[in-house]
């Protein structure tokens, strides 16, 4: 059961880093085409010098647990709920692309209040004010594109984790012996 | 995104511009006072989505995975940075723009009407 965890613990380990994912979480970690586009966008978005402020990162070191010394891990693992996750990822994505359409709609319209179109002595700071507030418009786009691409990654590693956990077999080593005997085994079922 | 620069610059033009001291070209006008609102919807209507993301859960029962969620969950609303306070800063900023630029349609309105009036009274 450990194996399905890879993925999940790269994702976190990304968030972890809060930065472009490393070579080794390339050649180890979840490596479907949606995580893929999501970790090239984000190297994208996070080199482009976009004035976005980036935090450190929120999810501390000492809550990575290795998976093996962990008790309940496919129970942990069932609490992943896919439809949660990916209506989270949507809503976000939604929100990207309003912010963007938005911007587009308001940035051309605004930016006809040039200086000269002012009159009076704060003409000038009008127009300049103007220009500032659109110079930051685009932080809030960058920001929802990164949040949306940090939880697709999240959730390509949940869809992958989930359905590869299987629950440990409830028997044990005796009772695998007991149903080598003759007779034993029917007798179990 | 705005800043309290922004918003104390725009509360100062909106009061030069409701004092008559600004103003901003008839041409323009309408058109610069309908983008905001409609920017000022584009907001509101995010904020409403934020509220179905500022809970998050679904990502199983890990101390990383809890730390993760509640990552996402602040970035929504309540933590530093956050979209919900920065749209909300955006909304302020955008109505005393508008509020800058519906002085001067106020006044250019009132002046039709009263042009429209003289020449009434002119008529008849």
């Amino acid at each position: 059961m450990v194996f399905p965890l890879i993925p999940l613990g790269v994702a976190l380990w990304e968030m972890h880093k809060g930065g472009p994912p490393d070579s080794f979480a390339n050649s180890q970690g979840d490596q479907s085409p949606d995580a893929t586009a999501a970790r090239n966008r984000i190297n994208d978005l996070t080199r482009s010098n976009s004035g976005v402020e980036y935090q450190p990162s929120q999810v501390p070191a000492d809550a990575y647990k290795d998976p093996a010394s962990l008790d309940r891990l496919y129970d942990r693992i069932q609490k992943m709920d896919l439809n949660t996750v990916t209506a989270q990822h949507t809503t976000w994505e939604s929100m990207r692309d309003k912010l963007a359409q938005g911007h587009n709609d308001f940035g051309p319209t605004i930016t006809k209040a040039l200086a000269e179109k002012w009159k009076g002595a704060a003409g000038e700071k009008a127009a300049s004010g103007i220009n500032n507030y659109l110079k930051g418009k685009n932080d809030l786009v960058v920001s929802a594109q990164l949040v949306a691409e940090k939880l697709k990654l999240t959730r390509s590693a949940a869809e992958i984790t989930k359905p590869g956990a299987q629950p440990a077999p409830s028997t044990s080593f005796t009772s695998n012996i007991a149903s080598w005997v003759p007779g034993r085994a029917s007798a179990k079922s | 995104m705005a800043t309290s620069n922004d918003v104390t610059l725009w509360q100062y033009l909106a009061s030069e511009s409701k004092a008559g001291r600004l103003d901003l070209d008839p041409s323009v006008s309408n058109d610069c006072m309908k983008a905001c609102e409609n920017q000022i919807n584009v907001y509101k209507e995010c904020r409403t989505l934020l509220t179905n993301v500022s809970t998050v859960t679904g990502f199983g029962d890990f101390p990383a995975s809890d730390a993760l969620a509640k990552m996402f969950s602040t970035k929504a609303a309540g933590g530093q940075g956050d979209f919900d306070s920065a749209l909300s800063n955006g909304i302020r900023v955008l109505e005393l723009i508008r509020d800058t630029i519906k002085s001067s349609v106020d006044r250019l309105v009132e002046h039709d009407q009263s042009q429209a009036a003289a020449i009434t009274r002119n008529t008849q």
